[in-house]
Formats: C-alpha cells, structure tokens, sequence
C-alpha cells in the first residue's frame, strides 16, 4: 500500500513540466545508499521540479544558487543550493513529521490524517535486540503497550497486555503479519520486521471487528526497493546468565530448621547433628548455566521499476540458562513485488521457519528451590542421593533422566495477493494467505529408581504429530479521491473468509528401548498398555465484511467511520453474527488559518473515537452440549475396563462475543519545528458481557457473559530529537496509568475465585469495585509472642510464633469474613524512556523501563507440602529467643500458609531493558574494497534491574489464560540478562 | 496482460459476492464439534446410558472423592488413626486429626466437591436415561445403581456437614445457588434413592461375571440399613440386615486377611468397593495405596494406624496383623517393611503385594479397590439391631459370627460373647465394630453416631469440642460460590 501511494505521488508528478536553464543531475539515496526512486525535486518557489528514477537518479534544469527542495514520504525534506552541475543527496528517515505513514489495517494513512490511537515502533528502534520473539523487543517501546516476560525460557513467548486487562479469559492481542492473522508471531526473525504498529483505541481497531478488543499489532516486513541490489549480514553472539540467584539454607541451616519445625509439630528431631552438616548442595549450581545466544542473518533486496525483492534467511539459536533449555529456529523470507501491468500488480510474503525446542523437565526450577540441601546430588557408586526428610526430588537425577522432551516445528506463513486499478479511483486487491503449522513432539522417560516418590518403572515414549492450516481469503475494494482541493474520500469495502483446522494424534508405548534416539520409535514398544489418541482437533471459521470511510475536509477536518460485520462459528446460529462500529474525528487545529502567525507549536491535532469491538478468544463448541469421554469404569472378575462418559461440562447455549466499548480522546503536539513531540491519549475502555469461567460451587465451573469491567487512564508520548555539533540524540519516553476495576458480576454477583496456588488454596478474588485477579487474604498485625496472647485473640488454635491476622469484622473469631483486598498484580503505571546518541562513528542506545502498583504474591515461599527448603529469610523466624514481630514461627502448613499479606510484596520495579553501543567505520575506508558499511556493536538486554522484590524477578505475568493468576509467582523460570557482541555489513 | 487483470476482477468480485451469500456463509460457519459426543446424540441411546452410569464408577475412584479427603474426613479424624508420614508433610491434614478445621482448609473443600461430582453424574443418569427408547430392564437398572450411589455420597455429606444442598435434578447454568436442606431432608431423600434401588436392581449373582462390582440390590440394603441406623431406626436395621443375611448372596467365609488382597476384591464378603485396576496403559487405578504405603519405601504414609488402636486387639486377635502393618515386619509376599520407618504402624488394609497387578504409572494408579461396604459390618449392625430391639439371642448370634470367622482355626482366641446386659453388649458389639473395620472409613462417623465422639477423642488429646466437632466447616470456596446462600456450621 505504501509503495502504491508513492507510485500514485509519482504518476501526479511526472505531469509536472520543466524548463531548461542549466541541466543539474545527482543521486538521491536513503541512509542505507540505496537510490530512492520517485522522489520529488523543486527548485525553491517555483513550480519547476522532477522526480528520480527506479535508481534514485534524477536529472533538471536549474540555475547556479537555486535551492533544491527533495522531498519524498517517510523521509525527511531536504534543501540544498546548486553548485556545479551535480548534486547526490542521502535523505533522512522521518519518523516524527506529518508525512509519516502509519499502516492502518487494510491499508496504510498518514498519521497526520489518523484520528485514532496507534504506536509505531520502527525497525531501527528494536533492532539487533537478543530475543527470539520481536514482542520482548517492544518492551517499553510504545505507550498503552504491557509486556512482560513469562518465563525466561529460550523462545517462550511474553505477555502482551493493550490498554490494561479487558478480560478474565484470554487478553492477548491478535497479531496480523502483512494481512494474515496469527496468534503468536515466533515464527518471524525480528530483523525482518520494518514497522510495528499498535492498533488501540476503537476507531483504528473497528476494522478488525470481533477480534479486535485487545488491541491489534500490525506487522509489516521488509520489503525490496527498486535499484542496485543490496546484501546485508548481521550476526550477534553472547552469553545469557540468570540476574539474580535466591539464597536458599545451606544443609546444617536447612538441618537446623527442619528439627525445630519437627517439634512445632509435635515430632521429634530428623537430624542429630545438624552442625555437622556444612554448606552441603546448592542445587540452583546443579540446574541453572551460563547460556550462549546467536544469531545470524542474510538479506538481499533490491529490484527495478517492474520486480522488487527482499530476501532473508537466518539462523537464532539458544542454549538457555536452566540446563537442557534450548531453542533453534531456522527461517526463510521472500518478499516480492511484480508490476504486470500499469494498474495491475501482484505480490507475495512468505515466510517459512523451522524450529526445535528442548524443554525442561516440568518445575525443575521449583524443584531446586524445593531439594532438601543435605543430600548428595549424585554418589560415587552412580546412585543418585535422595531425601529423607521430604519427598521433593532429587533435581540432578531428574536432569540424567529426563532428558528427552523435544517439540519440532515447521511453520510457513503468508500471503500472495493482487492488486488492480482501475476507473481511476478505485483498486481491487485480493489476498490469499495461509498458515501452515506441522508440530512434531517425543517425549521419552527411561526406567529409572531414585527413591520410593522419583522413580519410572517402566520406561514410556510419547510421540505426537500436530497439523495446523489456517487459510485467510481477504477482498477489498478502495476508492480514493479527491474532490475540488476540498473533499478527500478514502472508502474501503471488503470480504473476507477464514478457516482454521487443527488436527492431532499422538501414541503412548511402554518398554521402548531409549539407547539412542535412532530406537526411540512406537513400533519398538510394548504392544501392553500402547494408547493412542486424536483429540483434541478442532476447526473454526469466520466470515466478514469489512467498510471504512475517511474523509477529510480542507486537509484539517478529519472523519472516520469504521464498521465490521463478523460471523463465527464459536457462536449459536441464532446469535452468529456481530456488527462493530467505530466513528473518529480529528481536527488538525495547526492548519488553521488563526494559528498561521503563532510560533509555539508545529503541530497540534485533537483527536477522539468511539466504538465498539469484540472478543472472542473463547474456546470452539461452547453452545455445544459436549460429552466428557474416557471416565471408564472396571468391573468384572478380570477388573476390566468398561467405556464410560457423561455430560460433565455444564454448557451456556447462548454464549456470544465479549464486547468492549472505547473511548479515546487524544492530543498530539509538536513545537520547534517538531524537535519536540508530545501525544496525550486518555482511554476508556469498557468491558461488557465478559465471558467468566464461574465457579458455581459442589465443583461445577460455568461460562457465561456475566461481569463487565473498565480500564480506564492515561498514555503520554513525548519524544525530542536534536543534534549539538556532531553528536545527535534523541529521548523519547512513554507513560502509561492503568486503573482497572470489575464493575458488574453476573451470576448474582458471586465474586470470581482465581490464583490457586495448588495446595488447596487461592490467592486472588474478582469482585466488583475491585481489578481483575486482585489479592485476596488476611491482613497480618504481627505474630503472637506469647500463650497469654493467643488466649486473648481470635485465633485461640494459635501458638505463640504463629501470625496474627486482623479480626476485620471484630466478631472474634478469624474466617473468611476476615479477609481484604491486599493490592492489584495490574501495574497501575508503566513507563518506557528510550534515548540514542550518535556522535561521528559512535552510537548509543540506552533503554529504561518501570512498571508500578502491582504486587506479587510469593507463590514459592507460600506452597510448601513437607520439609522443602528454605529461602534464608527463614532465619530470622520468630523463637521464643526471637521474639519477631515480623516472620512466625516455622511450621509447613497450617494457619501461618493461609493467604495474607505476609505474601505479598511490591512488584514495582525499573528495569535498565537495554544498552546498546556501537561503532560504524568511516565509508571512505571501505568503499575501496567494496563494502557499504560495517557497524560492530555490544548490546545487552536486561543487564539491571531496581526492585524490592525478593524473588527471581519482578516480572510476573502469569501463564496464558490464566488471567486471574496474575503475579501468583509459581515456578517462574526467572528472567535473565543477555550480553551479546554483533556485527552489521552491508555489500 | 488486460485480459488477465479483467479476468482476476471478475474473479475477485464474483468471490466477494460469494461469501456475501447468506446461505453459503452459514453453511461455512457450522462447525461442529471434532472428536467429541453431543449431549442430545449421546443421551439417545443404550450405549449412552450405560457408559453415562460407567461414569459414576470412575468418580467413585478420583482423588477428591475417595483418596486424600476421605481418608482425612473419615479417618485420620477417629481414634484408629493419625495423620501419618512426616509432622510436617500436607499439614493441612492435621488440622482433621486435632480437631482444628477452619473453613479455609482446603481438604474439605476437595471432599464436598468429591462427593458432588459424584452425584452430578448420577444426576445426569436419573434425569435423562428414562426418555431413551432401550432396553426397560437395563434402564431400570442403570437408574437403580445412579440412585444408589447417590445415596451413598449424601450419606458421606450429612454424616461430614450436617444438612447440605440438596441436589437431585440438573441444573441450568444460571440456576440460583441451592440453599442448605435440613439433615432430616437428606437422610429422607437418601431413604428415597435407597428404596427405589432396592426395587430395581438385581442381586448380586444376578449380574454377568463382567458386571461384577455394580450397585446390587444388597448393596443397597446394606447402606439403606447403616442409614437407618444413624437415625436409630433399629427395627429397619433389623429388617434390612435379616433380608441381606437371608438372601444367600454373601457369607463371611472369606478368610479375614484375604479380604483386602486382590484376591479378595468382589468375594462373598464384599458388598460394595470403588472398583479399580492396574491396567497395563494405566488410567484404572486410584492413588488410595499410594497415600497410605510405607513411606520410605512405597508411598506417601498417610492415615497410620494409632497406638489406641493397637491397644485395642484382644491377645491373639488376627485381625491385628492382618490390619497393621509394622516396621521390619516381614509381609506375606516376603517383603520385609524397612525398620527405620518414618512412621511406626501402616495400613495394611491399603497394601499392595508385590504379586498384584501393577500399572506403569507405578502405586499412584493402584489395583486396589477400596472397601466401602461389606457382610461382617452388615452382621454387626444385624447384631447392634437385635441388641437395641431386645432381641438379645439373635444379637449374640451375629456378633459370635463375626468373631468366629476372624478365630479361624484358632480355639484359643476370641471366646464367644455370653448375654449379661443389654449395656454389655452394646459396648461389646461397639468394639467389635471397632476391630474388625479398623481403617475402614468408619469409626469417626461411628463415634459420632454412638454419642462419645467428645469423650474418646478428648481422651487422645484431640480438641475435640462437643456441639461443634461432630460436623466439619462447610468450605469457604463453597459459601463464596453461593454468594454467602450457605450458611456455615457453629462453631466455624
């Protein structure tokens, strides 16, 4: 769309005449060298001008000491005074002016005629970060925008959170990579990515209809441009190491511990000699490594007037910090372009990845939190030490043994499309993508015996096959003209059709030699217990229709009406379809005649939407009553199985869409010839009709459109770009406030238990007036120091040592009526400041991130089921020759494990994200030997972080919908610095 | 070149018109559910209704209905057992043993949702089996063993909470929470579900060999009798265990150490058990072995036998080494139990011998079926019966039967009881009750029954307190779902 509006600007131009006086000629070229073609050249104050060929050659008459004036969209405008008869000239790309384009879904607008709320993230500003997935790159990158890394597993994907939490359910933004949609986007090496933009308020995600409430990232990739063909490599490599290491109880400590807790609990004594004891194993030495990082990548783009390519292959591969973590992915990328005739083009991108991820074996790094520090990790005789005082297992015998968890995948993503003109205003384009996913996983445990609770008895092999096809069929017709220099008319109407299919079989034998992977076959098992399955499968659909007019009058009064009609087969035919509009107004004030003589701004545009959009990230068949299969019973002499299945799910028959309806009022500034940029959104986003997954008691869970919520606040941009001498700079930093808040509960207003901790107990309550997931629990008021207390107290089962709770409703005694709100795991605010410094050769790039208000609930230091270890904190435990006030008494279990306050810790956090420091040669030393550029850098991701909380990492998103688990820290494989050394050329 | 972009227009907008096509859209919107049963199919045929009451069975076996919680409620709470395994593993366990539940605990929880899913399923059965066109007998029957187990799992629930929702019909999704029925109305409705049981099902032999271990008609007596007990109904008991005793379907001929090994599964002593097996590609077992094996050297060692009920074998009692299991001892596959055991007495009644079948999913996924129900209690109560009706020969009787076959071929032990008193007797028939289901989810919900739960359990050091004690907290999970329409015991 981009390049068909340049083209569109070079038609208009061609038409201009010119006249000779003196012939002047050069070269326009971008930062890249490469020639820019269809680039308008005026001399100043006049109406004469040219424009530069699919070289970026360009050729016009012109006097000594005219002023030529180069201007071309998305680059910076640039005069220079004619002086000889040539003149080359590398133009600057814009990223701040009003003829930055922004891609608007189905199409691309000049954010000067945007009237919603979108970020715009660039290649450059996320470029030759460390991560496999281009989301961990965007932290901190644009306004409204949350991510938070789940999991510091190589490849795990973040948490993308727009504008707050709409949803209990499934929150995650929907992803559409050059028109095809997708759900994650780990299949794309971030270097090929050109822009991103970040779809977020009503009118700019209306056209994204009943997908679109949790906001819509934009990708667009690289594509060719016409002129010399250019190769570009870059490589990085480097090292990843966990940022920070919890300090656990050596073994006489953990010994000493494990007595006194013995006799709290009426037992005896498990180690006679704790002293003797010493320092014994840190197992977090045994599971956690220094991981390495690399990358590397090949580009070729190019092309002439006719055929434009972009062609990309790289190789990211990464050994992560827990042993036996690692994740390689392979990918191919071809984007091209073809101009059949003058008004019919085609095009393609595709995009094919194959990668490999080892995982760990399941809670290992709890385990290790966990693992008694007395024991042995592996004796002299090979047997493997375990326990004796609690059934953790052995976490170096559970790395020898389960080693094998492997998942393979193929993906290829993309889309051929044409485009047609005709009628002079109008173009048809049609696309057709696909998305093809083959998964391919064995898992294979050896017999193995460690203790009575670690041990495999038999060994088993577990191979699963996935296939998942998407097709995407997209038809839109535009129609864009202008009437009488005072009416613009940008129309858009379109169908689309969309169809997902997964299918899955997987087979299970027992007895499978595991020598070597050669034998790890079904065929090679035992024929005795073999299973297979083929659930589950799935397939879904969609069908729209699509509409959307801007208007524009006099270039300053801005309309866009937005409308999709969606149907999908998540929902009963009766209540199948959906309409969602959106209405924007914009009003570029600065164009106003009144502002012509005021010098304080350069730009000022207000801006407002409303509309309404739809979620639904539900599971498939929900309006289907479905039956609960494989609940057999055994019966008979022989104790045989009988097949048994029943209906088990209660089911909601008239389940539809979750709809969000938002407001944003939005203000965008400019002053000092734009140098100073600021935008200020305020959103309200209201959630209705949410879709809960109610508790409805005697273990019955329903789903129903019950509750409704808002998130409501404010985002502001600020960006400054200058230069002083030789050194230029920019700072731009973001800033987002989050008040998120349940405002109606369905079901008769039953709050919303979520956040178990998987020992019988949940931390967080949804209830209205309160955000979604808040903490819910005692308040703690110190620890009894004495018998004569507890007798005096509500808890009269006390014992001294053990937390005092608050007896909120004064009745006397501490229940469920005792329990408060104790904070939100939704950050109320969080910020993003980036800043780069060029100076001659020499670059630096720093970015900070922050995020405040949330809690987290220490989930590790909460679960405990016997004797696991503890965190050192444990020390300073009350005795009755320490009289704490602050941490009880050591027990496992009980009272002083319910959920309270004792638990929760701030998770406010500022995180340097990023620091960057680089080094270009000069040009004039490589041009001789035929290389464009060569820039060598040092990055590294996360290198420090500022947090009072005690555990690995403040960044606790919570696992994918698992929404009201948020910030429940539970066997979070920490988040880790990288370091890496890199690379660019450029032929 | 203008041909073809004439013919992709024609193309383009002809498929857009298409898919505008309200009749081809909706056909392409219909997706129906891949690899998965729809309830109206399902339920519209004999096969549906049999696997549907299969289902039941399954439940009966699942963790939070007949493994942690339940050995925890109906166990670890009496004076056979502790807790078991290390003081400080699953704590929240203890809170049963001493007496210091509070609503928060999150075993009750699992045992009040144990029991519920249990009867959702059978609700599924009653409810919708009678309008599938099949077989009458078979349908009869299948409702008939629905309502039995039904019946059981309210007894677990007004003999653990006091009166609980009453639930009998399926329930719409939006239905308001049920309010807590009155005890007298779930022991009614459970009499209700019993008769009708009664009336339908087959007995025992009646079944085909490969339906063995479903509900029977003496089966249902024997829970419609242990109900009427609780509720002092003695003529009913009577009547009721005299019909089970007349019927000929059981005999206490199965020696008593047998009755727990896999030999024993489903003998002539067994009336009902949750059925399970070790299969070879597993998924038939429970983890009820698991919990309750000798820790450090099979399983977790939970719910342990207790110095009291040591003490409480007469000399040479049988029953005693066939119920407990102590360290170093050798069992009878050969196994020698290790001596340095966490804990110094293990349920030999959950044991699983080395000869018996085992899944690859090793204990946690045991053969074991758990013993639920069977004739020596039967006797007992026919014997507690008589007793109270003053029908004290026939009450000697029983209970002499009872002794008789755990004497065995042994003269020298367990003499006959001889009539002095009716008190006498009573106490003598409690504390044979007491010996011969040892372990067997019995003796907490006995004592309270018998009036002197607070005295003999006050009397182990358990803060067992009078009025409050004998019912436990209604979980909080479960007042929060009803939005506060449950109401919470005294004393929580």
């Amino acid at each position: 769309m981009e390049r068909s509006i340049r083209l569109l600007i070079l038609l208009l131009l061609m038409a201009t005449t010119t006249w000779a006086q003196q012939r002047v000629s050069g070269r326009v070229t971008d930062s890249e060298g490469t020639g820019l073609p269809g680039v308008s050249v005026q001399i100043k104050n006049t109406t004469n001008g040219a424009n530069t060929d699919a070289n970026g050659q360009y050729s016009i008459e012109a006097n000594q000491g005219d002023v030529l004036v180069f201007s071309f969209i998305g680059m910076k405008t640039a005069e220079r005074t004619v002086s000889g008869s040539s003149l080359d000239i590398q133009l600057e790309e814009d990223v701040t002016t009003l003829t930055e384009v922004v891609a608007v879904g189905y199409g691309v607008q000049r954010k000067a005629d945007v009237t919603g709320s979108i970020s715009s993230v660039k290649a450059q500003d996320i470029a030759s970060r460390p991560v496999a997935s281009a989301t961990q790159a965007l932290q901190g990158k644009a306004a409204g925008v949350l991510i938070t890394t789940n999991q510091g597993l190589p490849g795990a994907a973040p948490n993308v959170r727009i504008r707050g939490v709409g949803t209990v359910g499934n929150s995650n933004p929907l992803y559409v990579v050059d028109g095809m949609f997708v759900d994650d986007i780990r299949f794309l090496n971030p270097s090929d990515i050109q822009t991103i933009d970040v779809l977020k308020d009503a009118s700019s995600l209306a056209i994204y209809g009943v997908r679109g409430a949790n906001g819509v990232v934009l990708i667009t990739t690289k594509g060719g441009k016409s002129g010399r063909t250019a190769f570009n490599y870059e490589g990085y490599a480097g090292v990843t190491q966990l940022s920070k290491k919890l300090e656990m109880t050596n073994a006489s400590e953990f010994a000493t511990l494990v007595n006194e807790v013995a006799v709290n609990e009426g037992g005896q004594p498990k180690f006679p000699n704790p002293g003797s004891l010493g320092a014994g194993t840190d197992w977090f030495d045994y599971i956690f490594r220094t991981g390495s990082i690399q990358n590397h990548q090949i580009t070729a783009s190019g092309g002439n007037e006719r055929v434009t390519f972009n062609v990309s292959g790289s190789y990211y591969d990464e050994k992560g910090i827990v042993q036996q973590s690692a994740y390689n992915r392979l990918t191919f990328r071809v984007n091209n372009t073809y101009k059949l005739t003058s008004n019919f083009r085609l095009g393609n991108n595709l995009a094919f990845s194959r990668s490999q991820s080892n995982n760990i074996p399941s809670g290992i790094v709890q385990t290790a939190y966990n693992a008694d520090p007395t024991i042995t990790p592996r004796n002299a005789n090979g047997s493997y030490g375990f326990s004796s005082v609690s059934t953790v297992a052995n976490p170096a015998a559970t790395l020898a043994y389960q080693t094998d968890d492997i998942v393979k995948s193929g993906q290829l993503v993309g889309n051929i499309y044409g485009e047609l003109d005709f009628l002079k205003s109008f173009t048809l384009r049609s696309s057709f993508g696909v998305d093809l996913g083959l998964n391919n996983t064995r898992i294979y445990l050896p017999q193995y015996f460690v203790s009575a609770s670690q041990r495999n008895d038999q060994s088993k092999l577990t191979r699963e096959y996935g296939l998942n096809t998407t097709w995407l069929w997209e038809n839109t017709l535009t129609f864009n003209r202008t009437f009488g220099k005072i009416h613009n008319i940008n129309a858009l109407l379109g169908a689309t059709a969309q169809n997902t299919r997964a299918d899955f079989l997987q087979g299970i034998r027992f007895n499978v030699p595991g020598y070597s992977n050669d034998v790890k076959f079904l065929s090679l098992g035992s024929t005795v217990g073999a299973q297979t399955t083929d659930v589950p499968s799935y397939e879904f659909t969609y069908a729209s229709y699509l509409f959307r007019v801007n208007y524009s009058l006099l270039d300053r009064y801005l309309l866009t009406v937005s409308l999709r009609r969606d149907g999908s087969s998540r929902f009963p035919p009766e209540s199948r379809w959906a309409t969602f509009p959106a209405v924007g107004l914009g009003w570029r004030i600065i164009d106003e005649s009144f502002m012509k003589d005021q010098q304080l701004f350069s730009n000022l545009k207000l801006r407002a939407s409303y509309g309404k959009l739809g979620n639904t990230n539900i599971p498939n068949y929900l309006y289907y009553s479905r039956i609960s299969s494989g609940q057999n019973a055994i019966f008979g002499p022989g104790q045989a199985i009988q097949q048994g299945a029943t209906l088990e799910s209660t089911t909601t028959s008239n389940l539809l869409w979750e709809t969000v309806t938002q407001t944003d009022i939005g203000l965008e500034m400019g002053f000092l010839n734009n140098r100073l940029t600021a935008e200020i959104d305020y959103y309200n986003r209201q959630t209705s009709d949410m879709i809960l997954n109610v508790n409805i008691g005697n273990g019955r869970q329903v789903q129903a459109n019950a509750a409704s919520a808002y998130n409501r606040g404010f985002e502001l941009t600020a960006g400054w770009n200058d230069n002083v001498g030789d050194l230029k700079y920019s700072l731009n930093a973001n800033l987002t406030t989050v008040q998120n808040e349940v405002t109606n509960l369905g079901n008769g207003g039953i709050p919303i238990i979520g956040g178990s901790l998987g020992n019988g107990r949940t931390a967080t309550l949804t209830d209205v007036g309160r955000p979604i997931g808040a903490f819910y629990g005692y308040r703690m008021a110190g620890v009894f120091q004495t018998a004569d207390e507890v007798r005096g107290s509500a808890q009269p089962n006390a014992k001294p040592g053990d937390l005092r709770y608050e007896d909120v409703n004064g009745d006397g005694v501490i229940n469920g009526d005792d329990r408060v709100f104790l904070g939100t795991p939704i950050p109320k605010m969080f910020w993003g400041f980036n800043t780069n410094f060029s100076f001659k050769g020499f670059d630096l790039g720093v970015d900070f991130q922050g995020s405040h208000g949330n809690k987290i609930y220490n989930g590790r230091r909460a679960v405990r089921f016997g004797n696991e270890n503890y965190e050192r904190i444990a020390l300073e435990r009350w005795t009755p020759q320490n009289p704490s006030n602050t941490q009880p008494r050591l027990t496992n279990g009980g009272p002083n494990y319910d959920v309270s306050d004792y638990f929760i810790e701030s998770g406010s956090f500022v995180r340097i994200r990023n620091i960057q420091i680089g080094y270009t040669l000069p040009s004039t030393l490589l041009s001789s030997i035929g290389i464009r550029s060569i820039r060598a850098y040092v990055n590294a991701l996360n290198p420090v972080t500022f947090t009072n909380y005690s555990g690995f990492s403040p960044e606790v998103g919570g696992n994918e919908g698992a929404t009201l688990s948020r910030g429940v820290d539970l066997d979070v494989v920490p988040v880790y610095r990288t370091t890496t050394v890199g690379l660019q050329i450029g032929f | 070149m203008i041909s073809i972009s004439k013919q992709f227009l024609k193309i383009a907008l002809l498929s857009s018109l298409m898919l505008t096509g309200q009749g081809c859209s909706e056909e392409f919107l219909e997706k129906r559910p891949q690899g998965e049963l729809v309830t109206d199919d399902f339920f519209n045929s004999q096969e549906g209704a049999v696997q549907a009451t299969n289902a039941i069975y399954w439940q009966l076996r699942q963790w939070p209905t007949h493994v942690f919680a339940f050995l925890a409620v109906s166990s670890m709470t009496s004076d056979d057992a502790e807790k078991g395994s290390e003081p400080g593993d699953a704590s929240f366990l203890s809170e049963f043993d001493q007496f210091t539940l509070t609503p928060t605990n999150g075993g009750v929880n699992d045992f009040w949702t144990g029991q519920y899913l249990g009867i959702a399923k059978a609700n599924q059965v009653i409810e919708r089996v009678p309008a599938i066109a099949m077989d009458e007998t078979l349908k009869a029957r299948l409702i008939g063993e629905a309502k039995m187990i039904r019946a059981y799992l309210y007894f677990n629930l007004v003999r653990t909470f006091g009166g609980v929702p009453l639930i009998t019909q399926l329930q719409d999704d939006n239905a308001p929470a049920v309010p807590r029925a009155t005890s007298a109305e779930i022991y009614t409705q459970i009499e209700k579900d019993l008769n009708d049981a009664i009336a339908v099902l087959p007995e025992k032999s009646a079944y085909a060999a490969t339906d063995l271990g479903r509900a029977t008609k003496g089966a249902a007596k024997g829970w419609l009798a242990k109900v009427s007990m609780y509720q002092g109904k003695w003529s009913e008991v009577l009547r009721l265990t005299n019909e089970i005793m007349q019927s000929g379907q059981y005999d206490l001929k199965t020696p008593y150490e047998v009755i727990f090994t896999e030999a024993g599964e489903n003998s002539s002593e067994s009336l009902f058990e949750v059925q399970a097996a070790a299969l070879p590609q597993g998924g038939g077992g429970s983890q009820y072995a698991e919990v309750q094996s000798v820790r450090g050297q099979f399983g977790w060692g939970f719910n342990v036998p207790s110095e009291d009920l040591v003490k409480a074998y007469e000399p040479g009692d049988p029953r005693k080494d066939a119920t407990i299991i102590e360290r170093g001892e050798t069992m009878p596959d050969g196994v020698v139990i290790i001596s340095n055991a966490v804990n110094p007495y293990y349920n030999q009644k959950a044991y699983v011998a080395q000869n018996e079948t085992r899944s690859p999913n090793g204990l946690g996924d045991s053969n074991k079926n758990i013993r639920l129900l069977r004739y020596a209690d039967i006797i007992l109560m026919n014997a507690e019966a008589a007793n109270e009706l003053n029908q004290s020969q026939q009450a000697v009787t029983s209970l002499n039967a009872v002794r008789a076959r755990a004497r065995g071929s042994n003269t020298g032990i367990l003499p006959n009881v001889t009539f002095t008193s009716k008190e006498q007797l009573k106490a003598a028939i409690w504390k044979e009750r007491r010996v011969e289901l040892a372990m067997e989810h019995d003796r907490f919900w006995d004592l309270v029954r018998q009036g002197r739960a607070g005295t003999v359990l006050r009397a182990l050091g358990k803060k067992f307190v009078n009025g409050k004690s004998e019912l436990m907290p209604i979980p909080q999970p479960q007042i929060d779902a009803s939005g506060g329409v449950l109401t919470q015991n005294p004393g929580y």
